[in-house]
Formats: structure tokens, C-alpha cells, sequence
């Protein structure tokens, strides 16, 4: 039986399946059928420093294999995420990753200040590409003088592993990557989701209030392996894939792309279970190939 | 920490009770168990993943350890709901969602109006009322004749409506509760449920504001989860609520008074 635990940088995990950010929560409203100790780890939705309420609605609709949605950071806050979630988030046996937000550099640097204070967080994933936002979370994903900035001044707050999550809405992500590994990113997380819209033929407008909003879901997985594979030749640090994963060999995708874990995101919505499902087919995947874990064949595809 | 469940249920039975209007049968005895007057069921409507969301459906009724969903066959999925026959599975979640308030004072007689597919979640909540021996009123409309899928009821006072006069009273369901207040408010005291268009429950808010009369609504948004993970299905509250709640998990039964939409 391969052994299914996985070398994060300085992070174990006890299987390669994250969830991904905004899909799951903050690690407690996940229906009792799903049991988080099943999963590798758990990434909480995008916290900020202050509450949020989201964008007007209609904030999502269906499309081919996918989904757009435009939810606008909705989260109850940093304060509120510490006082009445972490508590019992901290205590389930996965590994926890918060994702941070903010529309200034300075919000930022004040959510992680918050989260220092706090045990049982074992990385921050860093969100600088969530498309929905106006005043500006945007731009550090897509600037590299931002990024350097942002990551820099974060690296400075935490000795903890820092997980920066790309944009795929760029020209160049290895460029991006490169920038945010330099600046002190220990890992990288990509894709976020590809700017899209809809338009209602009745209403003749676009479907979602804010017009753009960021698509996900198994449409999108080439593009996820396409950037996971291109980023894995340009840095020397863990890749996690995340972009349309609803399979076992989706996941072994990724990884054969160069990434050394994977979230699960859009699929969530579907079935919350759906990412521990999947470790048994894994694992008798790579004992049927005669690997004997999954980091024997991150980045095989490039050989 | 909910207490939804997961649950393969086998298709009892399927059949068409109007035009394109399907009533469907799964054996879910612990969903059915646990399930509350208002409360909805996600129903997964293709294995292979497309569509990708599952599809929200009020429980219409329940028989025994059997949850009844009514639905119009419009889209990718319900087309595919409607293929399902007597021994297929269907991977729900449930029970979802508030439910409406239930616990009326005895000398209350509660009026229920749907209208079109609308009327399927006051059916179970009519069932709850009858149970304890209150004789509801119930208001039904629909376009026309042959989308009408409940058409007696001895243990109810039902008034039917159309919007072109093929069956029961010509007109909008809410003119016909407008002349039943008229002529029943001075002596009883009512509550009052709605579920149907937005336009329509606008409306019943209006009518049931002038005549003081308390209102639920069930509320239907488009939802990628159901289960309070994505935040897709907001709905904007009047001040000083919180301004979004989300229709899955805060709703899908509203007061009235509380949404934007009914202003």
C-alpha cells in the first residue's frame, strides 16, 4: 500500500487533498456525513480584517462543467473567525490553512498580525487574485511590484509557511511566481478562477451583478495543469494545484504537472465529501504503477 | 455541525400529475423523519456530473418514510429528473433549510396561497395544519387549467383560480384572497404562507401588510450547494438586518417584512 502522506515543505500531511478556499467554509459548516480528519487539510474561505457582506446578488450561475460566481469576499472577519470558529477548527486532526484577504496591504499585514496571536494555525494561504473585489485585491496578483511588496511585508509578520495563490487572469504566471517565491513565499497555490460572464437573453444584461465573475469547476482543469506545469519548471518550491478537480485522475494530473498537493473547490458544492472519496482510487493507482507515494511522481511529466 | 444526511434513495414512483408537472416519490425514512414543513431536499440529477449544481426541491409532502417532490420538467435537470422511474436511486441531502413556523394560537385559521409550482411546499404545511384539526384556507393559482395539480381537498376550504378562467375563479390568485378578506377578516384572525413569483408574493405581502395579517414566504434562489458553503443564493433583507441572508441555510422561509423585495 503506497503511503499516501505528503511533504509540504515543512508541512505533513496526511494525504495530498486540501480543500480549496470559499468551498468548505471555515472548517466547521461542513455537513456531520463529511469528516475533516479524511482530508490532507483544510483551507478556510477568505478571511479580512473586517467583516464583509458580499456583493448584491445574483452572485452565481451554472455554466458548462462550471460555474461563475461573484461573492465578494463575504466572511465574518478576522476577530470574529478567531473568536468563534478557531476554537473548535483548531481542534480537528487536519492540517489548517487560513486564506487571508484584504483590499490594502496594510488590511493584510493586520489579519496576519490578528492570526500570530493564535495556536493551531499551520500556514496562511495568501489570496492576491480574487477577481470580485474593486478596491484592489486584484492588482497584487497581477503587478509585480505589488506582489513583492505584499509578500515581502508578510514574510516579514510569520515564521509560519506562507501559500501564495495565483491568478491565471495574467500574462505571464511564471513571471508571477517567481516574483512571490523571491519575495519569501515558501509555496504556491494556482489556479485561482478565470474571469468570465454571463448574459441573460430574456433580461438582456449580464447574469451576475458585478458583470465578471470568476469561473471554476471541470471546465477549467487544463488551464489549472497547463499553469501548475509551467510554474513547476520555473520555481523550486511545493506547487498545490487546484482548478476543476472532480477525479482520482485529476488529481494524479496535477501532481504528474508538478504539483505536490491539490485543493478541491467547486466540487464541494456537489458532494463536501467528495476529496476523501477519492484518496482509496489514488492509492490503488500509484501501487498498480509501483510508486509508493505521491510525491514520487510530482513533476514526472517533465522527464 | 448540521444534522443533514446524505442518502441513496430509491425512486417509489414517478408520474405526471399536469403539463410537464412531475410528482416524485424517494423512500428516505430518515430525511423523512427529521424533515420539518418548509424544508428542502438537494437532489443530485445526473451521476456523471452534468449539471454540475445539484437541484433544490421543497418536500411537497410526506407518506410515511417517502419524501414527495412536485416539479416542472424545464431544464438540463429536471429533465433528468423526470426520466427517473420506480426502482433508480437518487443521491439527495436533506433535510435543508428553516422550515415555516408552525405553532398558531388555536382560534387561528391559516391561509396558504401558491401559486403555479409555488403551492407544492404549502402542501406539506397544509398536512401539518389538518393534523391538528384546523380547516386551512388555500389559495391555488396557475396560468391555466391544465397546469393545475391540486384540485380538491375535503379537509380545507380550497379556492382555485386561473389567469384565464379555465378553472375556478378568473383571475390572479390574489384577487381572490383580496375578496376573501373582504369577506372573512372582520370575524377570524388569520396567518398567512406564500410561495410562488416574486411578483405574486409582492402582492400577498401587500394585501396581508393592509390587512395586518402576519406572512412566511418560501423563497427560491438558484444554489451551487444548498448548504450554506458557497454563499451564491443572497438575498437582500431590509435595514437593520444584515443586509444579505443567504436563501439556503437562513431561509428559504422569510417573513415578510424582513426582505427588500416585498417593500
Amino acid at each position: 500500500m503506497a503511503d499516501l502522506r505528503i511533504q509540504l515543505g515543512t508541512l505533513t500531511l496526511k494525504n495530498p487533498i486540501l480543500t480549496a478556499s470559499g468551498t468548505f467554509g471555515y472548517g466547521d459548516d461542513h455537513p456531520d456525513y463529511v469528516d475533516l480528519r479524511d482530508f490532507g487539510g483544510i483551507v478556510t474561505k477568505s478571511l479580512t480584517r473586517n467583516p464583509r457582506e458580499g456583493n448584491a446578488p445574483p452572485r452565481i450561475v451554472e455554466t458548462a462543467s462550471g460555474m461563475l460566481n461573484s461573492i465578494g469576499l463575504a466572511n465574518i472577519g478576522v476577530e470574529a473567525f478567531i473568536e468563534e470558529r478557531l476554537p473548535t477548527v483548531r481542534k480537528a486532526d487536519t492540517t489548517l490553512i487560513v486564506n487571508i484577504a484584504g483590499s490594502t496591504l496594510r488590511e493584510y499585514c493586520q489579519v496576519i498580525e490578528l492570526l500570530e496571536e493564535e495556536d493551531g494555525i499551520d500556514g496562511y494561504e495568501i489570496n492576491v487574485s480574487c477577481p470580485n473585489v474593486k478596491e484592489g485585491g486584484m492588482e497584487f496578483g497581477v503587478s509585480e511590484q505589488h506582489m513583492t511588496r505584499l509578500i515581502g511585508a508578510l514574510r516579514d509578520l510569520t515564521d509560519r509557511p506562507i501559500i501564495t495563490k495565483l491568478s491565471p487572469n495574467v500574462t505571464s504566471v511564471e513571471a508571477m511566481a517567481k516574483c512571490a517565491v523571491d519575495a519569501g513565499s515558501d509555496m504556491l497555490s494556482l489556479i485561482n478562477t478565470l474571469v468570465g460572464t454571463a448574459i441573460d437573453l430574456e433580461k438582456k444584461r449580464p447574469v451576475i451583478s458585478t458583470i465578471f465573475g470568476g469561473l471554476s469547476g471541470p471546465a477549467i482543469k487544463p488551464v489549472g495543469v497547463a499553469q501548475v506545469f509551467k510554474v513547476a519548471a520555473a520555481v523550486d518550491v511545493p506547487i498545490i494545484g487546484i482548478g476543476g478537480i472532480s477525479t482520482a485522475e485529476d488529481v494524479i494530473e496535477y501532481l504528474l504537472a508538478g504539483a505536490s498537493a491539490v485543493e478541491i473547490g467547486t466540487m464541494n458544492y456537489r458532494d463536501p465529501g467528495i476529496g476523501p472519496k477519492l484518496i482509496p482510487e489514488i492509492s490503488a493507482w500509484l501501487d498498480s504503477e509501483g510508486f509508493n507515494s505521491p510525491g514520487d511522481i510530482t513533476g514526472l511529466a517533465h522527464e | 455541525m448540521t444534522d443533514i444526511i446524505l442518502d441513496q434513495a430509491p425512486v417509489v414512483s414517478q408520474q405526471e400529475i399536469a403539463r410537464e408537472i412531475y410528482e416524485l416519490h424517494l423512500h428516505s425514512p430518515e430525511i423523512a423523519r427529521r424533515n420539518r414543513p418548509g424544508q428542502f431536499i438537494n437532489i443530485q440529477t445526473d451521476p456523471a456530473g452534468e449539471p454540475l449544481w445539484r437541484r433544490p426541491f421543497s418536500v411537497a409532502r410526506i407518506e410515511e418514510e417517502t419524501l414527495v417532490i412536485i416539479y416542472k420538467a424545464i431544464g438540463i435537470g429536471t429533465r433528468q429528473m423526470a426520466a427517473l422511474t420506480a426502482g433508480d436511486t437518487a443521491d439527495i441531502i436533506g433535510p435543508l433549510g428553516n422550515g415555516f413556523t408552525v405553532n398558531l394560537k388555536p382560534e387561528v385559521t391559516p391561509i396558504l396561497i401558491g401559486g403555479g409550482l409555488g403551492f407544492a411546499p404549502l402542501i406539506i404545511l397544509r398536512d401539518h395544519f389538518v393534523a391538528q384539526a384546523r380547516r386551512p384556507a388555500l389559495f391555488m393559482g396557475a396560468v391555466t387549467e391544465s397546469e393545475h395539480y391540486y384540485r380538491r381537498d375535503e379537509r380545507a376550504d380550497l379556492y382555485l383560480s386561473s389567469d384565464d378562467g379555465t378553472l375556478g375563479f378568473h383571475g390572479f390568485v390574489t384577487e381572490r384572497l383580496k375578496r376573501y378578506l373582504s369577506e372573512n377578516h372582520e370575524t377570524d384572525e388569520h396567518v398567512a404562507y406564500s410561495c410562488g413569483p416574486e411578483p405574486m408574493m409582492k402582492k400577498v405581502a401587500k394585501i396581508c401588510r393592509d390587512y395586518e395579517i402576519p406572512l412566511e414566504l418560501s423563497i427560491e434562489r438558484e444554489m451551487a450547494c444548498g448548504i450554506g458553503l458557497c454563499q451564491g443564493c443572497a438575498i437582500t433583507q431590509r435595514p437593520p438586518l444584515k443586509k444579505y441572508a443567504l436563501v439556503c441555510k437562513d431561509g428559504p422561509i422569510f417573513n415578510a417584512e424582513h426582505l427588500a423585495f416585498t417593500e
